[in-house]
């Protein structure tokens, strides 16, 4: 089997009998074993051989992913990146395990991750920072820092990320892969530990569109475990992917983007590219304003602050994770083990999320929040009634370089300038490889549509895609 | 909004978290940065017509017990004995 083939392409090989699932498992296995030391991107290997009579008939065929390190695999440890827990075994699966699994999915191991999804940069995980396959010194993306790095390297033909604000998107276009943010509560986050509720989804990351909507079909459909689950039945996305634009596409470029200060210039200048392809392929562009774009990150900043306090609240050392023993009262053993156990980048973020709700702030900051997010919804859906989506950058800047941008929080932050508005929207966003820099560093774009359009926005990806073909390149010494 | 050093600390209190000076002195730098920026909501106005966009509704399940093997759960606690949790004194 060849380096970096797709999940299509391993499909085809088990129907047509030329390779067995056992063949797939340990390739990609021994790829991990070889691969994961110089990028970091699994915390765990999990040691399972399987012989081929275990592997299960489906959509996967014991094809092996990674999941996130948040996302339940039940007897295995599921840490979050964090050293709270760092000895938490899942006591069931995460519902998109279970579907994963119910398809002949294999899961190879978990992926490293931002503590607890907090982060851009993969560098507050608690087992050490991932790095970017295509630049050694550069961050792959966060917080599914690992799950993209998997990829990206060959590790893995496709991996389970999760996201609250671009946590999915921006490593995608970090390392040069596709990434989906869902419609929310189009797939299950039964099983999936929390960060901020109302804008936490899980996605999938691969290096092809048509990979990614696969998954995505297998995620999809109603659970009725999680009560923000869409009663939406299950969706199947890849088998209309067509290398035609489809009909009458127009798609939505907001002026803020082009105007954007702090915008890298090859950032820019991919992102005019992918305008002139898109429009070569088919597509009308049609140019519009988001004048609430810009209120994004103060909007997400302080609602999934809020949330995260609030859902961090429940890790105090009393009925799982780690303890600090010995202390006199259960208040002191609470204050002592968040104070060890939980990340610089958490404790912050517990902080500001308690300051926004409390008594004396809250009607200045959370509820003027919760209006901006409705205001920021309105002005999308106000767009789509005029063009079918919406293109902008995935992220402003190249990515970071380990070591340099986590200590600007803002600088860090503003990277998820035009990732955050979808999720405060709870809109799907798909984000697909548009180029590479000067120096051979991936660069993204993303769609942005309507509620439930997913099956529009692979389509739109896929044309693009199939045009462009950036996914054909791959990083060097892997 | 003007955040002080006091109001990390009562904070840090609330969010049971016993920060060191040192980390009180960062998040204080940290956070003032932050709030420097989100100060930018200020300039929107509240107008009703938000308000009243998007609907949330109650989504019930049956209260059933669905497993009765309690031991998964239990093994992850850091005390566990004879059917109770084990935590320092309350009082």
């Amino acid at each position: 089997m060849k380096s970096f083939i797709t999940l299509k392409e391993i499909n085809e090989l088990l129907e047509q009998g030329k390779i067995e699932s056992s063949e797939v498992f340990n390739f990609f296995r021994q790829r991990a074993v070889d691969y994961n030391s110089s990028i970091n991107a699994l915390i765990e290997i999990f040691p399972e051989h399987l012989k081929s009579s275990a592997y299960k008939k489906g959509h996967l065929n014991g094809i092996p992913g990674v999941l996130k390190d948040n996302i339940c695999y039940a007897d295995h440890i599921t840490s979050a990146g964090s050293a709270m827990l760092s000895s938490y075994k899942a006591p069931y699966h995460a519902t998109v395990t279970e579907r994963i699994l119910q398809q002949g999915g294999c899961i190879l191991g978990r992926a490293n991750m931002d503590e607890f999804a907090m982060g851009s940069s993969g560098e507050f995980s608690a087992y050490g920072p991932a790095k970017n396959p295509w630049d050694l010194k550069r961050s792959p993306g966060g917080s599914s820092s690992g799950s993209a790095a998997a990829v990206a390297a060959g590790i893995v033909p496709w991996a389970l990320g999760s996201e609250t604000g671009g946590s999915v998107r921006q490593p995608a276009a970090s390392c040069g892969l596709v990434g989906l943010y869902p419609t929310y509560g189009l797939f299950s986050r039964y099983g999936v530990i929390a960060f901020a509720s109302s804008l936490d989804q899980v996605g999938p990351l691969t290096r092809t569109v048509y990979d990614n909507a696969y998954i995505a079909s297998i995620l999809s459909g109603h659970d009725p475990k999680d009560s923000t689950s869409l009663p939406e039945p299950r969706r199947v996305y890849y088998k209309k992917l067509e290398e035609k634009m489809p009909e009458k596409i127009v798609i939505g470029i907001p002026e803020e983007c082009l105007e954007m200060e702090g915008i890298h210039p090859e950032v820019r200048k991919a992102f005019t590219d992918a305008i002139a392809d898109l429009e070569r392929v088919g597509a009308e562009i049609r140019y519009l304003h988001l004048d609430n774009l810009k209120y994004g990150i103060s909007v997400y900043f302080i609602i999934s602050r809020a949330e995260a306090a609030s859902n961090l609240a429940r890790f105090d050392g009393s009925l799982y994770g780690s303890r600090i023993e010995n202390s006199p009262s259960i208040h002191e053993m609470y204050a002592k083990t968040r104070q060890e156990k939980f990340g610089a980048e958490v404790k912050r973020r517990i902080l500001m999320g308690n300051y926004v709700l409390s008594a004396e702030h809250r009607s200045t900051f959370f509820d003027k929040a919760c209006y901006m997010r409705r205001m920021i919804r309105a002005e999308f859906e106000a767009a789509f009634k005029e063009v079918s989506c919406i293109l902008t950058p995935t992220t402003a800047t190249l990515p970071f370089t380990l070591g340099k941008e986590c200590n600007d929080p803002l600088a860090m932050y503003l990277n998820d300038y035009f990732s955050v508005p979808s999720n405060i929207a709870g809109l799907p966003a798909l984000a697909v490889p548009a180029g590479f820099s000067k120096d051979k560093l991936p660069i993204g774009i993303q769609f942005i549509g309507p509620r439930l359009s997913e099956e529009l926005l692979y389509k739109v990806a896929y044309a693009y895609e199939q045009h462009t073909q950036y996914y054909q390149e791959t990083p060097h010494g892997f | 909004m003007n955040l002080t050093q006091e109001d990390i600390a009562r904070i840090a209190s609330l969010s049971s978290l016993s920060l060191s000076q040192k980390e009180k002195d960062e998040s204080f730098i940290f956070l003032t940065t932050i709030f420097s920026y989100i100060e930018q909501i200020r300039e929107v106005d509240i107008q009703d017509g938000h308000a009243t966009l998007g609907t949330n509704l109650n989504v019930f399940r049956e209260d059933r017990k669905t497993r009765t093997d309690t031991d998964v759960i239990t093994k992850n606690a850091p005390h566990f004995e004879e059917g109770y949790f084990l935590l320092p004194r309350v009082l």
